[in-house]
């Protein structure tokens, strides 16, 4: 949701670099005692609360919008966004992320700047994918699409989606970030886990970044786009 | 009250058919009978002891279990809609919608779409029957029976999203999109509406719930 522009102190943005997760590894819990929340077992815990199936998905989107920043939950949109790229792969004119916040950049030692709508969470309780621009007749695509013309990328700065998701999905697919790459746009993704002893408590880990390039190329600190989350239940 | 009505700008809501879109998570019934029959035999099946009925735009006391429903003008289906709550512990189902369908001897759909599992199924009832059927998981599995017609899964697989708007289209059924965004909670005092849902644009629309 945040970052520090090149006007940042370059010893700070060295130390924030470093510290920084930059490598496309799988994620991890916010715990090593953590064990990552697969969808089969999310389905079961699901199951062991009588909450059935068809009710999977808003569960696990909730859970993800209101823990992902604890203390300042991510509002549900209810907005359509066009995606005119959307429209000619599958026919669909638009797209409608699970959670939209303004992007916040801090010119260091000048105002803050804020750009609407120009930052994505998008929950995802799947198998069998890593999410490429096609999935859900290019759901993924129209997100980049969109963030692509956003407010943020209008001024050149930097859009993001967050991927919020069982860890069935390891990393997010090299098509999308191909995509997102062209576009200026950060991926970040974050798993959920499981607590110990297994009770259905369910933390998310921390929003790692799978294209740092984006910000390092214009010199740019990412700060501050959630986790780990507080602890939740679906 | 927070539920948002969402829908793309065009086609007036009336001429509306098929499904407003396949990115939010979304669970209804669909019923080929009146809003009052659909709401006396669904009040019947699940108990609810709260019956408003022509609520729209009126004020009326919150219960557990709030479940609206509706028909918009101009279409053909009554709609059964129970927004989330955490609390509820009511939940639509399949045998809901085979419940209704035999006891009103008529047509129901099931319809229900996760964008988060990446899942979409609907169940078509006629007198209690289910004469066809499909769920779909994407990139995982799929399944198609049906009563009605002769179709290989190899062709549904392809776009199984497409294959299931053109039935809610065929069937002259529209699938709408709510959000809500707070959750009704019992005690409350409100008027029931629905946000960016003209009261012209609907029929009829009756509050059910648990005392």
């Amino acid at each position: 949701m945040k970052y520090l522009h090149q006007g940042a102190l370059f010893i700070g943005l060295a130390a924030t670099v470093a510290m920084t997760p930059f490598n496309a590894q799988a994620q991890t819990c916010a715990d090593a005692s953590q064990t990552p929340l697969t969808k089969i077992r999310l389905d079961a815990i699901a199951a062991s609360q009588g909450i059935p199936l068809s009710q999977v998905g808003i569960r696990f989107e909730e859970f993800a919008l209101r823990t992902i920043r604890p203390g300042n939950p991510v509002p549900s949109n209810r907005r359509l966004f066009p995606s005119p790229l959307r429209q000619i792969r599958s026919g669909i004119g638009n797209v409608q992320p699970d959670g939209v916040v303004p992007l916040v950049v801090r010119l260091i030692p000048f105002p803050t700047l804020t750009f609407p709508d120009s930052v994505f969470y998008e929950s995802k309780a799947v198998r069998g994918t890593l999410l490429p621009p096609s999935y859900e007749r290019y759901q993924i695509l129209g997100f980049l699409d969109v963030l692509g013309r956003s407010p943020a990328s209008v001024d050149n700065e930097n859009p993001a989606i967050v991927f919020m998701t069982t860890s069935d999905v390891r990393t997010i697919s090299a098509r999308t970030i191909v995509e997102a790459n062209r576009r200026g746009i950060a991926v970040w993704h974050v798993i959920a886990c499981e607590i110990a002893p297994p009770s259905g408590n369910l933390q998310l880990g921390r929003a790692e970044l799978l294209n740092p390039g984006v910000y390092l190329d214009p010199g740019r600190i990412p700060t501050g786009y959630g986790g780990p989350g507080s602890i939740g239940r679906i | 009250m927070s539920i948002y009505f969402v829908r793309a700008e065009g086609v007036p809501l009336e001429q509306r058919r098929g499904i407003e879109t396949i990115d939010r998570n979304i669970l209804f019934i669909l019923v080929r009978a009146s809003v009052e029959s659909v709401a006396q035999a669904f009040s019947t099946l699940k108990q609810m002891n709260v019956w408003v009925s022509d609520a729209y735009e009126r004020e009326i006391d919150i219960h557990n279990e709030s479940t609206f429903v509706f028909r918009f003008r101009g279409h053909p289906w009554s709609i059964i809609y129970k927004p989330y709550t955490p609390s509820g512990r009511i939940y639509l189902t399949e045998e809901d919608a085979c419940s209704v369908s035999e006891s009103l001897s008529t047509s129901v759909i099931y319809y229900t779409g996760s964008d988060t599992c990446g899942t979409i199924e609907y169940h078509l009832y006629s007198n209690g029957d289910c004469v066809e059927k499909l769920s779909f998981e994407e990139r995982i599995s799929l399944e198609f029976q049906s009563q009605l017609r002769q179709v290989e899964t190899r062709q549904i697989r392809r776009d199984a999203y497409t294959f299931t708007m053109n039935f809610i289209c065929e069937q002259d059924a529209y699938i709408p999109c709510f959000v809500a965004v707070e959750d009704l909670t019992a005690g409350q005092h409100t008027t029931l509406g629905i946000e960016d849902l003209m009261p012209n644009e609907v029929e009829r629309m009756d509050y059910l719930a648990q005392q």
